[in-house]
């Protein structure tokens, strides 16, 4: 590598072990030992007296519910996303950059305020029900139905812009041999067009999964406080200063995390599709 | 343009003038939008002392940022479990009552005395200290918590004036299909059921956690909220809900300002607070780490006078400590400015002190059973 360029790359580097690496560090070392606002760092010890709040069935149930959630938001959002990623390349409108743009258009709302007001929306009394006159969504405020809603609604556009990047790169070439060669326009896209459009979709799944394994805020308040996902948990135990236990459920979804960019590596060894 | 840098150099310049007057600081570490900023003015002028507020959002924050001393704050204004904790860490100056002349003029209301006494109770029971807390507090205002109910539901106010707590907990005798909500707190919850219990809400215990659970299994709640609660309420999408006196008066005050009258308001949903119920308080003290005392001291002499208090509530819409500041605002009760009227009932209504009750200020709970009580919540939420 140049070496200018090295030495431009350095604040990032500066900026990503201590604002990343160290508290990753601490964030380990706080999930393995006693250590807390009231214990010094002499009495530091190490101690695995929190693991059993791994087995509290509401741990277990939170990890479920993150699990099935982020599973189901992700198979969603590549079955509805993946087609639209296809409309568009095949569209034959000109600038497709203003097609892209309405994708991502719901995201120059705060995230926040596009929620509470897709819960409002969904509740038994709201505005479009005194507009229309009946209930646009039924009553489905509180139920998973809402959260799973929300999350496609939100998280889609990350899938639809990974797979339409992928799409973009695929040569036309190779689309018109496989029709010369006798292909139908179905076979074509299963035999040709899907494979190589693969990388785009695990990167696309895996830019879907992590935010919603993770995340509290759309399931909190689309589910009315209810359905808990691992997220809600942590950020719990973290208001309560419980950082003990904090810190090792956010370990444990750190796992999980690794995981999937292992995953990712896997297919995608270039890295080419990641955004 | 250059008429433009040139004021704006000009401007620059007396700000950085007026920051650095000669006039005594007294900082104040306050809540946000808590003080009413004609009260400050006025303190200003009449004593010739800058005032410079300070704003923390939790109670925990206040600690912190005592404890660190990066600033040194001269009067702070926590809530009662965190002056609990404070006294006990040593980290407050008592009250020197030779300077606050206007104490003895003045009354604290019934509630306030409870929670004084309630708070020396609790501190004995954790700690075998007996302290009284008016040695180093003087109380800012204070707030009970009531059920918030959805008055479109026919035969639920009757219902909860009866029985009170058992409507809102006990969901298989009253009100089936009552949409119920619950602060997502796990405190408030476990005191909320502590009290229906006829307990004391600060009474931890293995035996008291597992009846807490089975309680609030049984009130099957559909929500556990926040700021939500209240507006849920108010939109007809729940039927009861456990809050702070002080989110129905919100919402309250919102919708008079959209010329709805009072009556209309408390038809659509109102307020019931039961004759058990939790209250908090915040009060002014002083921390060890005060420069200026006497300003600290004459900031509370001046708040506990009862015109002042009285100015400073209108902001605020929570309730004021001494009886002769309540008389005040029931003053207003035939006034002309509908606005000062309306404020003035709800006052009335809401705040009543000819009401005996019982009123519990939470106590810190020790991290364990926090912890208990937290995780204990979240498995009645999962189920």
């Amino acid at each position: 590598m140049n070496k200018e360029f090295k030495v431009l790359a350095r604040p990032y580097m500066v900026w990503l072990s201590v604002l990343v690496f160290v508290p990753i560090l601490a964030m380990i070392l706080i999930s393995i030992s006693n250590l807390n606002s009231s214990v010094s760092v002499g009495e530091l010890m190490i101690s695995f007296s929190h693991f059993k709040l791994l087995l509290e069935s509401s741990t277990l149930i939170a990890f479920r519910n993150s699990l099935v959630f982020a599973t189901l938001t992700t198979l969603l959002s590549f079955v509805l996303g993946y087609f639209i990623a296809y409309e568009i390349k095949l569209s034959k409108f000109k600038n497709k950059f203003i097609l892209l743009t309405i994708v991502i258009l719901p995201m120059w709302s705060n995230l926040i305020l596009r929620t509470e007001s897709l819960a409002n929306i969904m509740s038994e009394n709201n505005i479009l029900k005194s507009i229309l006159g009946f209930n646009l969504f039924g009553n489905i405020s509180g139920t998973g139905v809402a959260v799973l809603f929300g999350l496609v609604f939100t998280y889609m556009p990350f899938m639809i812009l990974s797979v339409y990047t992928a799409l973009e790169k695929i040569d036309f070439a190779l689309e018109e041999a496989a029709l010369d060669l006798g292909l139908s326009p179905i076979k074509k896209f299963w035999k040709v067009v899907f494979p190589l459009s693969l990388k785009g979709v695990v990167t696309g799944s895996i830019m879907v999964f992590l935010p919603t394994l993770a995340g509290f805020a759309i399931p909190k308040i689309l589910s009315r406080g209810r359905i808990v996902f691992i997220g809600t948990i942590i950020e719990n135990k973290f208001v309560y200063t419980n950082y003990n236990h904090g810190a090792l459920l956010a370990v444990v979804i750190l796992f999980f995390i690794l995981g999937s960019i292992l995953l990712l590596t896997k297919f995608d060894k270039e890295g080419e599709t990641l955004l | 343009m250059k008429k433009i840098i040139l004021m704006a150099g000009l401007l620059s310049i007396l700000l950085v003038l007026s920051a650095c007057s000669s006039k005594p600081k007294l900082r104040i570490l306050n809540w946000g939008e808590y003080i009413n900023d004609e009260v400050v003015e006025n303190f200003e002028k009449e004593y010739g002392i800058d005032v410079v507020i300070s704003v923390a959002d939790s109670n925990e924050l206040f600690y912190s940022k005592i404890k660190s001393k990066t600033t040194a704050f001269d009067l702070v204004i926590p809530s009662d479990y965190m002056i609990e904790k404070m006294v006990q860490e040593d980290m407050l100056l008592h009250l020197d009552y030779s300077k606050l002349p206007n104490y003895s003029s003045v009354t604290y209301m019934d509630g306030v005395e409870q929670i004084f006494a309630s708070m020396t109770e609790t501190t004995l029971l954790a700690t075998d200290d007996e302290i009284d807390f008016k040695t180093y507090a003087v109380p800012y205002f204070w707030g009970t918590f009531g059920i918030i109910y959805n008055n479109r539901v026919d035969g639920l106010e009757e219902a909860l004036y009866t029985n009170g707590w058992d409507v809102y907990f006990e969901a298989n005798n009253y009100f089936p299909t009552a949409r119920r909500g619950m602060y997502d707190v796990p405190q408030f919850a476990f005191a909320a059921a502590m009290m229906y219990m006829d307990k004391n809400p600060n009474d931890y215990s293995l035996a008291n956690l597992d009846l807490v659970r089975s309680v609030l299994e049984t009130a099957d709640f559909t929500e556990w909220g926040d700021d939500t609660l209240k507006r849920n309420v108010e939109s007809n999408n729940l039927d009861l809900a456990f809050t702070y006196t002080g989110d129905y008066l919100d919402r309250l005050y919102i919708q008079l300002s959209e010329e709805k009258t009072l009556e209309e308001v408390r038809e659509e949903f109102d307020l019931y607070i039961p004759d058990t119920t939790m209250v908090f308080i915040d009060a002014m003290v002083i921390p060890n780490t005060a420069t200026n005392l006497d300003g600290a001291h004459q900031f509370i002499n001046y708040l506990l006078k009862p015109e002042n208090a009285a100015l400073n509530a209108e902001v605020v819409g929570y309730a004021v400590a001494t009886e002769e500041a309540f008389d005040i605002i029931m003053s207003y009760l035939e006034s002309e400015d509908l606005e000062k009227k309306n404020w003035a009932v709800a006052n009335s209504i809401y705040y009543n002190m000819e009401v005996e009750r019982t009123y519990y200020p939470l106590t810190s709970l020790n991290p364990t059973d926090t912890d208990a009580i937290g995780t204990m919540v979240q498995n009645v939420i999962t189920g």
